[in-house]
């Protein structure tokens, strides 16, 4: 070819190209092998900042799940309980089942005398030891007269002791149990009748301003509550609004604004839903404070754009071929979507709305402005009850000085990431099984 | 049962219009239009002065008949004035270089233009005597009539069974589940499928093989017994068997159908066709028969797309 003529410019002998393409080739690798490394440090930056959020969480929640229990013999003295003798259920919840407990303790330690030993020693017992009492002679008026042996919670400065948070060699004026009742706490740890046991309390009790007997239960419920409400609005609205948008509205401007103001609407800070909240469905609407109604209805803004985001996603993966196809057979418009589109595209729609609650669960600044973050100890049991929000509950505990609610925080943290990690991996096997290939 | 009094109606008008206004037809075409027969109810519209289209675009007893028919994809003109007849029982092929409007032409049979954003179609195009872009003419009903097969198979991400069963479910064509057996049966037998699947009619459509998933396709457009079949570059995706197991079919399917079939291979065209249409460049250049259109082209495009000398 070049025997003729000279060869034009840039064209060179194949081993002159050879020559230059191995020159190029170990730069090449090179920039491989230098990419490769920067995404591991992106990886490895990532699992380390993960390990270091859970192990915090994990090492300061974990003990959450046992608590310091006193194992006492409670005689239900019938004097004190019911002294008209009539078993009136009204007597016996307003009766002084204090005195019970504290009966036992001097039962147990005969050897303390004196006003300020003795209120040492009923200081070990929790308040909710009596409640716990009422609950039982409530349920079985036939206790009273009888003798039981119970295991009823300690107080959390015992707790703290028995979990090593308090520390028995430091200054006693440093100490909220004093030398005193450091003896009595051995005494009953050495014949087994102070122990840590499964914390059911945790699981069974709304909030508390006493550490050891709040629990996750109230917070549980009212997260639940207002998912649901949550759900059920915002997956139908958000499901509709995808397809009409995607399947049958008329490509113009104002679909080109409604479009761009719902990814806006993803980006707006939480808070504002909360303010938009409190003034349309408090303030004007009426609707009570506190009420997963409203926290449902405010997180329901809230997510309709990620649901919706996610279905036009999972209706735009459809190809065109199936809806052409179902067309081309005579199925109307709406029997294409029903038929053929929508069953194809609803895995991918479950998984952004299951990924949509679980951002929903963890949001607590928009339930902060429509009032679910007062101080609640009953259990909400409808959704016009007020109530508070697991990741409100975190941040309420966060909030006390007692050194047992640091626990009690990250074990609210564990229950909520648990269901965190619960609904994504549902969205993440949703996915994989119900995703059709074709 | 107002269809059919209006269809009457509007053959009564007809009948007046084919007969007197055919200036050019004659001119045009090198065969004579015949007397109309019997059973036609659908006539060929008048041809209008001046077209370019060399051959014959009036056929006996047309099923479809398009006059000055213009598709526009937003500014673009994808189709300029065709007019063409789509002839009863016979296939219509349709080649030209890509580009050309072939499939653009076919989509407008059964209105599939209209799920395209921006297309504008304008013009006749009359089925039977009436205009398919009438207002009274339902969609729904329209695709029924006029079934249509993709270039990539399409079977529903269903059973076997339940594709073929689709159509005549929602349209109701099956009285009970037997009835509904019977079409399945039949329709995946004339599609010579019945032998491969009738074992595993519960198994996904999408787990057949290229080749059976077109058959499948085209089972599934002859279970609503349409009366046109469009067939959109049915075999390109297909190997040479496949391809030669889907012109058999089309060959026995002409003798219930028009069947119009857009191919890129004028190998297929001569095999399977009657008819032939060249476009080229949104122009329909030359329409004629099958035969004459392969040895003896008339317009120049043609000879040389057909000689392989471009396209």
């Amino acid at each position: 070819m070049n025997s003729t003529s000279e060869p034009a410019r840039g064209v060179r002998g194949a081993a002159e190209t050879q020559a230059r393409v191995a020159r190029g080739l170990r730069r090449r690798y090179r920039a491989e092998a230098r990419f490769r490394a920067y995404g591991i440090l992106a990886v490895l930056a990532g699992v380390a900042f993960v390990v270091f959020l859970f192990g915090t969480i994990f090492s300061q929640g974990a003990s959450v799940f046992r608590q310091s229990y006193l194992k006492l013999e409670i005689r239900y003295d019938a004097n004190t309980l019911d002294p008209s003798g009539t078993r009136r259920p009204d007597d016996l919840v307003t009766a002084d089942y204090q005195a019970l407990v504290r009966a036992s303790l001097r039962e147990r330690f005969p050897g303390v005398e004196g006003r300020a030993s003795l209120r040492k020693l009923y200081a070990l017992a929790s308040s909710a030891a009596s409640v716990e009492l009422q609950q039982r002679v409530v349920a079985d008026p036939s206790l009273v007269g009888r003798k039981e042996t119970v295991w009823l919670l300690a107080d959390d400065v015992v707790d703290m002791l028995m979990k090593g948070v308090t520390q028995r060699d430091s200054p006693e004026a440093e100490r909220r149990l004093n030398d005193e009742q450091l003896a009595l706490v051995d005494q009953l740890v050495a014949d087994g009748t102070l122990a840590l046991r499964f914390n059911r309390s945790f699981f069974s009790n709304g909030d508390s301003r006493d550490p050891e007997q709040a629990g996750i239960r109230g917070a549980l419920f009212g997260s639940f509550l207002t998912l649901m409400i949550t759900l059920a609005l915002s997956f139908p609205i958000g499901v509709a609004a995808a397809v009409y948008l995607e399947e049958f509205a008329p490509r113009n401007r104002m679909t080109d604004v409604i479009e761009v103001n719902i990814n806006n609407l993803a980006a707006v800070p939480s808070i504002v839903f909360g303010l938009l909240g409190l003034a349309v469905f408090i303030a004007f609407f009426g609707m009570p404070r506190s009420a997963p109604l409203v926290g449902g209805l405010v997180l329901t803004l809230l997510t309709l754009p990620t649901i919706i985001i996610a279905s036009r996603a999972a209706l735009k993966a459809v190809p065109p071929s199936i809806r052409e196809a179902a067309l081309g057979m005579g199925a109307s418009k709406i029997q294409t979507v029903a038929h053929h589109v929508l069953p194809l595209a609803m895995p991918g729609m479950l998984t952004g709305a299951i990924i949509g609650m679980a951002r929903a669960l963890g949001e607590s600044a928009p339930l902060l402005m429509i009032g679910m973050v007062a101080f609640i100890v009953d259990v909400p049991k409808g959704v016009f009850d007020p109530a508070t929000a697991l990741p409100v509950q975190v941040f309420l505990w966060s909030d006390l000085p007692e050194r047992a609610f640091v626990e009690r925080t990250s074990g609210a943290i564990i229950v909520l990431l648990i269901f965190l990690l619960i609904m994504n991996a549902t969205a993440v096997v949703l996915r994989n099984r119900f995703e059709k290939r074709w | 049962m107002d269809t059919v009094i209006s269809k009457t109606d509007a053959n009564a008008a007809m009948q007046g219009t084919a007969m007197n206004d055919h200036p050019r037809a004659a001119a045009v075409s090198p065969v004579p239009v015949a007397a109309p027969a019997p059973v036609a109810s659908g006539k060929s519209l008048p041809v209008p002065e001046g077209i370019k289209t060399i051959g014959a675009i009036t056929t006996d007893d047309p099923l479809f008949s398009c006059r000055n028919v213009n598709v526009f994809y937003g500014e673009k003109q994808a189709i300029k004035g065709l007019n063409i007849d789509v002839g009863r029982k016979q296939v219509l092929a349709m080649i030209g270089p890509s580009g050309c409007g072939k499939s653009t032409f076919l989509r407008c049979l059964n209105r599939m233009n209209d799920t395209i954003v921006g297309a504008r179609v304008e013009g006749q195009i009359m089925l039977d005597g009436h205009d398919i872009h009438e207002r009274r003419q339902d969609v729904v009903q329209l695709r029924a009539r006029v079934g249509m097969v993709f270039q990539k198979p399409n079977p529903f991400p269903k059973s076997i069974y339940e594709n073929v069963a689709y159509g005549p479910r929602i349209h109701g064509l099956a009285g009970d589940r037997a009835e509904l057996d019977d079409i399945v049966g039949t329709s995946l037998r004339r599609a010579g499928l019945w032998d491969e699947v009738k074992d595993r009619l519960n198994q996904p459509g999408t787990s057949l093989s290229g080749g059976q998933q077109q058959r499948l396709c085209i089972a599934r457009t002859i279970a609503v017994n349409p009366e046109v079949i469009l067939m959109d570059e049915p075999c390109s995706a297909l190997d040479p068997i496949a391809t030669a197991r889907i012109e058999d079919l089309i060959d026995e399917l002409r003798q219930s159908y028009a069947i119009c079939i857009v191919t890129h291979s004028m190998q297929q065209a001569a095999r399977v066709s009657q008819r032939t249409a060249y476009f080229h460049l949104g122009d329909l250049i030359e329409v004629g028969e099958t035969d004459r259109i392969f040895t003896n082209p008339r317009a120049k495009l043609t000879e040389d797309y057909i000689t392989g000398r471009f396209g």
